[in-house]
């Protein structure tokens, strides 16, 4: 190591600031180099010798001053606390309406988002299950199918005819008739 | 008790007055030997040590530091710059006062008494006559780290500066009070040497 880092290194050391590897390092110059404990050791005795180099006794007037200040500053701060007004009721109050509103407004929002995740569920449900339809079974139902296969291969085959009523047979039956009702009556036609 | 201080500092919170005095007691030799060697004499020192202490009491609520010590400095730092300033910007250590004594000589030895010149106090009279020689911004990071025991992190902090800076500032102050005491220092490289 430099004399240089190793006088920064033992500075940092004094200090409580040096790091472990740099630790490590300078007890390694300390063990091989008679310089750098010659540092170590001047280091140390400049220290004591400076904090053995002043009588640094203070006037007792400037003592008692600071002691002054120091009542000073405690009653002032007591006569605060004393001075100190009860707080108004509408300062007290401000703050519950204030966390009444804020408590109400995380309510609605809690349900309002609620509502809208659901909202959704709702439609597609109503889009991919329908509800079930239950009709009841019509016997006629069977018949008109039946017809209508029928006109429908009639109607491929082109022969309208062969379903239309004859208009021979309806002039039969109303002859049929009328001969029935005219013999109820006793005349003969 | 590991910091008493932080006891004293709660009980005058609390209305003891007597734990504030105990607090002043606790920082005096780091905080006034701090601010003693960053001013021009014994009078302005006291004045600068009080304000410290009254702006401390004044706004002991915003305290959230980890060390009262350092948070002091940090007042006491700010209050001798602005000192500084209201003092003549121009003056020269060369210059001299109304009593013809230059600068140069009252700082030299700002503090020292009778007492400091002899005996086993003989190499802390040279340390402290070197020190007061040194620029203001090697002699506060001098100050701070050997009296106040303030970290380097934390003195960059005060100084506005990166801790390399800081780390400089003190080898430069080491390298010139080397020189002051080469031969205390030479006597102490050959008795480890043999």
């Amino acid at each position: 190591m430099k004399r240089e880092t190793i006088e920064k290194c033992l500075l940092l050391e004094q200090s409580g600031e040096l790091g472990a590897l740099m630790k490590w390092r300078l007890h390694r110059a300390l063990r091989h180099s008679v310089e750098a404990r010659a540092m170590q050791v001047e280091l140390e005795q400049i220290m004591s010798a400076q904090s053995s180099a002043d009588e640094l006794e203070i006037s007792g007037f400037t003592v008692s001053r600071i002691m002054d200040e120091g009542a000073r500053v405690l009653d002032r701060r007591e006569a605060v606390k004393k001075h100190a007004r009860p707080l108004p009721f509408f300062s007290l109050w401000r703050p519950a309406v204030v966390y009444a509103a804020a408590a109400l407004l995380l309510v609605v929002g809690i349900s309002y988002m609620t509502f809208l995740r659901d909202v959704p569920q709702i439609a597609d449900n109503d889009i991919s299950q329908p509800e079930e339809t239950f009709v009841e079974w019509n016997g006629d139902f069977d018949e008109q199918i039946t017809e209508l296969d029928t006109m429908l291969a009639l109607a491929s085959e082109g022969d309208w005819e062969a379903w239309e009523p004859k208009a021979q047979d309806t002039a039969d039956d109303s002859e049929s008739i009328a001969r029935e009702l005219l013999l109820l009556e006793g005349e003969q036609i | 008790m590991e910091h008493p201080e932080k006891e004293w500092i709660a009980r005058y919170r609390g209305g003891d007055v007597e734990a504030l005095g105990r607090l002043v007691e606790h920082y005096r030799r780091p905080l006034f030997g701090f601010i003693l060697r960053m001013t021009e004499g014994r009078g302005d020192a006291e004045e600068i040590f009080q304000e410290v202490w009254v702006r401390a009491l004044r706004n002991l609520h915003t305290y959230r530091h980890k060390s009262f010590l350092s948070w002091l400095f940090r007042i006491a730092h700010n209050l001798v710059i602005d000192q500084a300033r209201k003092k003549k910007p121009a003056m020269s250590l060369q210059d001299e006062n109304e009593e013809g004594q230059r600068f140069e000589e009252k700082v030299a030895s700002p503090s020292l008494g009778p007492a400091l010149e002899s005996g086993g106090r003989e190499l802390g009279g040279k340390i402290g006559r070197a020190v007061s020689m040194l620029p203001p911004e090697q002699r506060e990071v001098f100050m701070m780290r050997m009296e106040g025991g303030v970290p380097f992190r934390e003195i960059a902090k005060i100084q506005g500066t990166s801790i390399n800076t800081a780390l400089a500032r003190m080898q430069y102050a080491l390298a010139k009070l080397r020189e002051t005491l080469k031969t205390e220092h030479d006597e102490l490289a050959a008795s480890l040497s043999q």
